[in-house]
């Protein structure tokens, strides 16, 4: 189910709202979850069994690893401390392997064949036949949730969940389910277990809604049009990649921030207070900076369970440098099993290293700070090529024409109509000019709430008359 | 003051999501209502069956019909924005969007096929005495290029002559109907359609009636004399396809800003003038073959009856493009269902050869594969050359006459007898899908010597509409010495329910 689908909007939210508010709290959680299930289920229903037995195995381990813990916490002597120790890590290490064993069978399985059968071709043996499988939508979001819970856990960072049904409702809860934010247990532990609802938290919520959705039908759909347009053109001309990388950038960015606008506002209308996973990326002035209000809940993770753990940057210079690297290319092939997002990601890390290699002599500072939002724009814009591309010969056109070795292709096979370029003109002053979704909320002025109702209502007229298009995360 | 701005957001998320559920039920609408149906275990599994339950939701909602409309309009009060497949011109006039203002060649390769195929089909009718007379319709932006909106170029230009000067270096008979189609005054074409007015089908029906006229010897034209006289009807309202394709509010202001005034016209009978003469579904000598632009309320046929004074065979459709319905016509012939006509005026719009592409040249192909193949050959209809239908099948594998799901449903007839590699043979069948059902699409026949081995030959035909029975005719050209013992029809990717009339294969009578 699609949060801008009629069935979602006119049927599925409002049954639930009404059941959820009707209801005393100690069956809220538990009337979440079965809600969540039944949204997730929409897609394939045996995909719901997929993700119970991800909850399960992870309750469990949580449940063994907290039970050590207050073994541990009562006082023991050194010797069974180790072997509790050993006990602990196991239970943490099982919780790992299945949940990247699931992940790397459903997400990576097609992508290994593919890429063996390509090797065993090459070298003239026989090519393996398999089924392709399918990959359950938002397995990456709820396995790298469950994850977090089982290390912080481990890392005594928080409590083990008591009740199943809390950590039901906190894996599957289905405003932030199929594409995030990612939020770890301990932001949502309170919560579960007890959680207020307020006229702030409603309006919020319904504002955040509103704006995400908008954002998503108004302006991220008006810029996939034309970057379709651009990227299905074999060998594009120089205007054409331009065009089209910008307008990708629009759509990413209207696209996925709106969707975390609505899961923030969904959150909030059920009590829950979801971490900003958005924060004006785009007025970043370095690549590091735009990392840092990008995709917030995945880069933090990523940060704190994989870079960290690494060594971050306290192992020396090379050291922090390769740690980059890494991080970002398993960014890059959280996003998806291609060797496009492998790039991606090594794109990123290199320039997260050479930023941090260079430091303080940075041409940055030197720059107006203009024309330092403009040049790490144009930084996200080459990723945003690799992200987009089918191929990597595609993208590899693309940059050459971005260079100004323009293409092949009929230059006026992408004409923008008057509205496309209001458009365009509209979405860059929205990222450049405006404050973002959560500062808007956070206003004191009743204007942008105002604006965004009418948006939202024109939003919601759109949806009766164009087909609806998935969201792009959904993919990952 | 936040408050204020506070109420105002969680009052219209809670409008619009409590409103349209809230305005279905006050309509009587309620969502139970569409909530109807089964489904199997593999379709709850995998989500087909909530794909369908949501597509039940939407599709029949209260809001939908409400907001639709008036989305349509202010997008177009707005920004001149209408629905995709539509362009509004100069003075409210209506164009269909196809390639308007694309980049697109204007090619005669693009029409070579369709014309050529024309060419032989009138030199094989006309060889066995049938006057064969074209009626190629200019397109209303051909002939009102001027009423285009600015800046949209339609990329076939000069279509109409680049098609009518390749059909008559190929020797075929094409009045050139713009002399009488763009007069001063009232435009003989709708402005809210495609098609012509029923004056434009009248006058573009006097100059074809005359032209026969010359040809026939000493002006006699074949036929039942009928007693008719040529009435108009007072003037009615007349929506057309493209005012409907706007999504306005019907009825609305906007909406009649599109709507045209239609008189129709046609022969009456003498005795009962309110009574109008649309021509005969019987064979008569002269034949109308056409398309929409020769059906209600234009009545091509009526029109001709008229002005000729003799009954006429009425063959045009709406629907089936130009190809389907003369291989329909060549089907009946070669299967000796009818005499040859002695007239036979084929009408089609002049971008059919290429907009209709290959459902314009499968069926003339075909039917030419016929006319050069066995048992052809010499002269299909040489009166020495017995014919037989030979019902040959003597077993039926598959389901028949019930709910075809899928593409692997299929129905093989194992043939009793083979049909013999030299002879040759025209396969025919009555494809009938009920009136109720999804167009089926394509259908595959392929015909071999062992069934589940690379058959013979295969071939596609499509079937294009779900409310009307099919005859099929495909001709069995065979590679000498290769017998046929089955023949498989599959229709491909439908879950249309269809029923299979008996299946007929002529071939030479055996000696």
């Amino acid at each position: 189910m699609i949060f801008t689908s009629q069935v979602f909007l006119f049927w599925f939210l409002p049954a639930v709202l009404l059941g959820y508010y009707l209801l005393p709290f100690r069956f809220k959680s538990l009337f979440l979850t079965l809600v969540s299930y039944v949204f997730y289920g929409w897609w394939r229903v045996d995909f719901v069994l997929l993700m119970l037995v991800s909850t399960v195995i992870d309750f469990f381990c949580g449940r063994r690893i907290g039970l050590l813990n207050e073994r541990i916490d009562g006082g023991v002597d050194p010797a069974e401390r180790i072997d509790l120790d050993r006990k602990r890590k196991r239970a943490m290490l099982f919780s790992i392997c299945a949940n990247l064993g699931l992940l790397g069978y459903f997400k990576y399985w097609n992508f290994g064949i593919d890429t063996l059968n390509v090797m065993l071709g090459a070298a003239g043996f026989t090519e393996i036949s398999w089924t392709q499988i399918v990959l359950p939508v938002g397995i990456s979001f709820y396995t790298f949730q469950s994850l977090s819970y089982s290390i912080d856990v481990y890392r005594r960072q928080a409590p083990a969940v008591r009740r199943f049904v809390d950590f039901a409702c906190y894996i599957s809860l289905f405003p932030q389910l199929v594409a995030g934010p990612i939020v770890r247990y301990q932001t949502l532990a309170a919560e579960l277990v007890h959680r207020t609802h307020t006229w702030e938290k409603l309006s919020r919520g319904a504002f955040l809604f509103q704006i995400g959705f908008a954002k998503k039908i108004l302006l991220a759909d008006s810029f996939a049009t034309i970057a379709d347009q651009c990227f299905a053109l074999g060998d594009p001309t120089t205007y054409q990649a331009w065009l089209g990388s910008f307008a990708y950038a629009m759509q990413i960015y209207f696209d996925f921030s709106g969707y975390s606008d609505m899961a923030i506002g969904l959150g909030a209308l059920f009590g829950f207070t979801f971490p900003i996973n958005f924060d004006s990326p785009y007025k970043s002035q370095s690549i590091t900076e735009f990392w840092r209000r990008w995709h917030i809940s995945l880069s933090t993770w990523l940060r704190d369970y994989l870079y960290v753990p690494l060594g971050g940057n306290r192992r020396g210079k090379g050291r922090t440098y390769i740690n980059l690297m890494l991080t970002m290319l398993l960014g890059g092939l959280w996003h998806g099993a291609a060797m496009t997002f492998v790039l991606w990601g090594a794109y990123q890390g290199a320039w997260l290293a050479i930023e941090r290699m260079v430091g303080k002599r940075s041409l940055y500072p030197v720059l107006p700070k203009p024309l330092r939002i403009a040049l790490t724009f144009v930084i996200v814009l080459g990723g945003w090529i690799l992200f987009r591309a089918a191929t990597v010969a595609q993208a590899g056109e693309f940059f050459s024409a971005l260079a100004g070795f323009g293409g092949a292709a009929d230059p006026g096979a992408v004409v923008l109509s008057t509205r496309q370029i209001a458009g365009c003109f509209l979405g860059a002053g929205i990222v450049w000019f405006l404050p973002n979704s959560q500062q808007l909320a956070e206003s004191r002025s009743s204007v942008p709430h105002f604006v965004v109702a009418v948006a939202f209502l024109a939003a919601i007229a759109q949806i009766f008359v164009v087909s609806y298009s998935p969201f792009l995360y959904f993919q990952f | 003051m936040k408050f204020l701005g506070s109420l105002v957001s969680i009052i219209t998320l809670l409008v619009v999501v409590f409103g349209a559920p809230a305005y279905d039920a006050a309509h009587g609408n309620w969502p139970g209502r569409r909530m109807s149906g089964s489904g199997t275990f593999e379709e709850f599994r995998s989500g087909v069956m909530a794909q369908r339950l949501e597509k039940r939701l939407v599709a029949g909602s209260s809001i939908d019909e409400l907001v639709r409309p008036r989305y349509n309009e202010a997008s177009y009060l707005l920004t001149g924005q209408t629905n995709p497949g539509v362009v509004v011109g100069k003075d409210n006039w209506l164009f269909p969007s196809d390639r308007l203002g694309e980049p697109g060649p204007n090619k005669r390769e693009e029409f070579a096929t369709s014309v050529k195929a024309m060419g032989e089909l009138t030199r094989f009718l006309e060889d066995h005495g049938c006057l064969v007379v074209y009626q190629l319709v200019p397109r209303k932006r051909t002939l009102y290029p001027e009423m285009l909106p600015d800046g949209l170029v339609d990329p076939y230009v000069p279509l109409f002559d680049d098609v009518r000067d390749a059909m008559l270096a190929e020797g075929l008979r094409v009045p050139d109907l713009r002399s009488v189609l763009k007069p001063e005054g009232e435009p003989l074409y709708f402005t809210n359609d495609t098609h012509w007015k029923p004056e434009g089908c009248r006058a573009a029906a006097t100059l074809i009636a005359d032209y026969v006229r010359e040809l026939l010897p000493n002006g006699e034209v074949p036929g039942k004399p009928m007693n008719v006289v040529l009435r108009e009807y007072p003037p009615e309202e007349f929506i057309g396809y493209q005012q409907r394709l706007l999504g306005f509010e019907r009825g609305s202001w906007l909406f009649n800003q599109f709507t045209n005034q239609i008189r129709q016209h046609g022969a009456v009978l003498e005795k009962d003038r309110d009574k109008l003469c649309r021509g005969s579904k019987r064979p008569q000598p002269i034949v109308l073959v056409g398309t929409s632009m020769s059906r209600g309320p234009y009545y091509g046929a009526s029109q001709y009856v008229g002005l000729l004074g003799v009954q006429i065979e009425d063959r045009a459709a709406a629907g089936y493009g130009a190809g389907y319905r003369l291989a329909e016509l060549m089907a009946e012939i070669l299967t000796k269902r009818r005499p040859m006509p002695e007239v036979l005026i084929w009408e089609f719009p002049e971008d059919f050869p290429i907009r209709e592409g290959r459902y314009f040249n499968e069926p003339l192909l075909s039917t030419i594969a016929v006319l050069g193949g066995a048992p052809y050959r010499a002269d299909p209809l040489d009166a020495s050359r017995e014919l037989e239908n030979v019902t040959v099948y003597s077993e039926k594998d598959g389901v028949l006459d019930a709910e075809c799901e899928g593409p692997r449903t299929e129905i093989i007839y194992t043939l009793s007898e083979p049909i013999a590699g030299d002879a040759g043979a025209v396969l025919r069948f009555d494809f009938n899908v009920p009136k109720r059902g999804k167009p089926l699409g394509l259908l595959h026949i392929e015909w071999g010597e062992v069934i589940d081995e690379k058959p013979i030959a295969r071939r596609s035909v499509l079937i294009r509409r779900s409310d009307s029975t099919h005859p099929v005719m495909e001709p069995l050209v065979l590679p000498a010495g290769a017998p046929i013992n089955y023949i498989r029809i599959r229709p491909y990717n439908s879950k249309a329910r269809f029923e299979l009339g008996n299946l007929e294969i002529w071939t030479p009578r055996r000696r």
